[in-house]
């Protein structure tokens, strides 16, 4: 015997869970509070991901480096995001309106004048660029 | 009939773990590869949370909702087909393979017609996103009227400004679910296969690999789309 795997009993009480788990997050979006909504889905979502790892993809039958394998990518990638996000979130804010079309360079809201980032923006813009190529 | 074990190994039970092993760090470089699109998506998330929520609901929320239970349901198929084979039922492993395959191909149908429906609306990213004459598509109405003059009046003007903005939303939501469509058509074909060899009775409880193995790949395709679902139709 090679293994062993969920079995059907278990497979059909997680595939009803997950079922549940589904209504519940879409109706969870139905209210208006953005910042708790983003929380609640992506709780949810990581417990269903959950489920899926430990029964469908038999985890919990598994040897311990196979264990440590199963969530290494998801570890990995919980690195990535924390320390970008951690980056843009301290970085002020005006990155954000750069590089739209046709739009003046933006004042910040804190001291209103022109931030280093707008004249960043001004030098760059589209004339001075192909005055740079040409150059 | 001659050994399934390569001569490489001990057993059948350490053929086993080394492929399985070696599937999840197969999926790890998946987790990878899908999680620096996540990443885009997370900076532009909080970067444009207005204009995210308007491109947002655009979203056929329905059609998602449904696709996300029939990308379930066929992952419950593959797991009952993994069963199956460990227990030696090679015909009841290649049924449960093919209502996999159904389902996965449902899910590719119903996510055609979701694209059909924004290339006709205008909100494929390019030259001819949203026209100057378009206007946002009620997603809980399903049947947008193409006249842009009738409805004009009720959809103030846009700015190009957030039109860039609801672009790069499109942007990720194409590239996102269409990587992830490629990973459901990869998938289909490899159950295919997996299903013919059943069919021909080639598992056992000492040799079910195959099956496992490729479960385990459908299983991480659904697990991305548990994570797109909410972030690109759920965001209101």
């Amino acid at each position: 015997m090679a293994g062993h795997v969920t079995s059907p009993r278990a497979s059909t009480v997680v595939f009803l869970l997950l079922l549940v788990l589904l209504v519940v997050t879409v109706l969870a979006a139905g209210i208006e509070h953005s910042a708790l909504a983003i929380l609640v889905a992506l709780a949810i979502a990581i417990t269903k991901a959950a489920l899926i790892v430990v029964y469908f993809m038999n985890v919990r039958f598994s040897d311990t480096v196979t264990r440590m394998a199963s969530v290494a990518g998801f570890v990995g990638l919980a690195i990535l995001l924390v320390l970008l996000m951690a980056d843009y979130l301290t970085r002020p804010t005006d990155w954000r309106d750069r590089e739209t079309r046709g739009t003046t360079p933006q004042t910040t809201l804190e001291t209103g004048e022109e931030s280093s980032r707008s004249a960043w923006h001004a030098r760059n813009s589209s004339g001075d660029r192909r005055r740079n190529l040409v150059e | 009939m001659t050994s399934r074990v390569a001569h490489h190994f001990e057993n059948a039970q350490q053929q086993f773990h080394a492929a399985t092993l070696g599937m999840w760090a197969f999926l790890i470089t998946e987790v990878m590869f899908f999680g620096g699109l996540f990443a885009g998506y997370t900076v532009y998330r909080f970067a444009y949370p207005e204009e995210f929520i308007l491109a947002s609901k655009e979203l056929h929320l329905t059609l998602g909702a449904v696709n996300t239970g029939v990308l379930l349901l066929s992952s419950y198929f593959v797991a009952l087909a993994v069963h199956a084979a460990y227990s030696g039922r090679n015909h009841a492993t290649a049924m449960f393979l093919a209502g996999g395959i159904v389902m996965g191909l449902a899910f590719l149908g119903i996510k055609a017609y979701e694209y059909s429906d924004k290339f006709a609306h205008h909100r494929v990213p390019g030259p001819h996103f949203w026209p100057d004459d378009g206007h946002a598509i009620d997603s809980e109405n399903d049947h947008v009227t193409q006249d842009a003059g009738e409805r004009h009046g009720e959809h103030p003007a846009v700015s190009p400004t957030t039109k860039e903005r609801v672009q790069l939303f499109y942007s990720f939501y194409f590239a996102m679910t269409g990587l992830h469509a490629a990973h459901m058509v990869i998938g289909v074909v490899l159950l295919s296969v997996i299903a013919v060899a059943a069919l021909r009775g080639s598992f056992s409880p000492e040799y079910f690999t195959p099956v496992e193995v490729g479960g385990l790949y459908w299983h991480f395709v659904d697990i991305v789309w548990v994570f797109l679902f909410p972030l690109l139709y759920l965001i209101r």
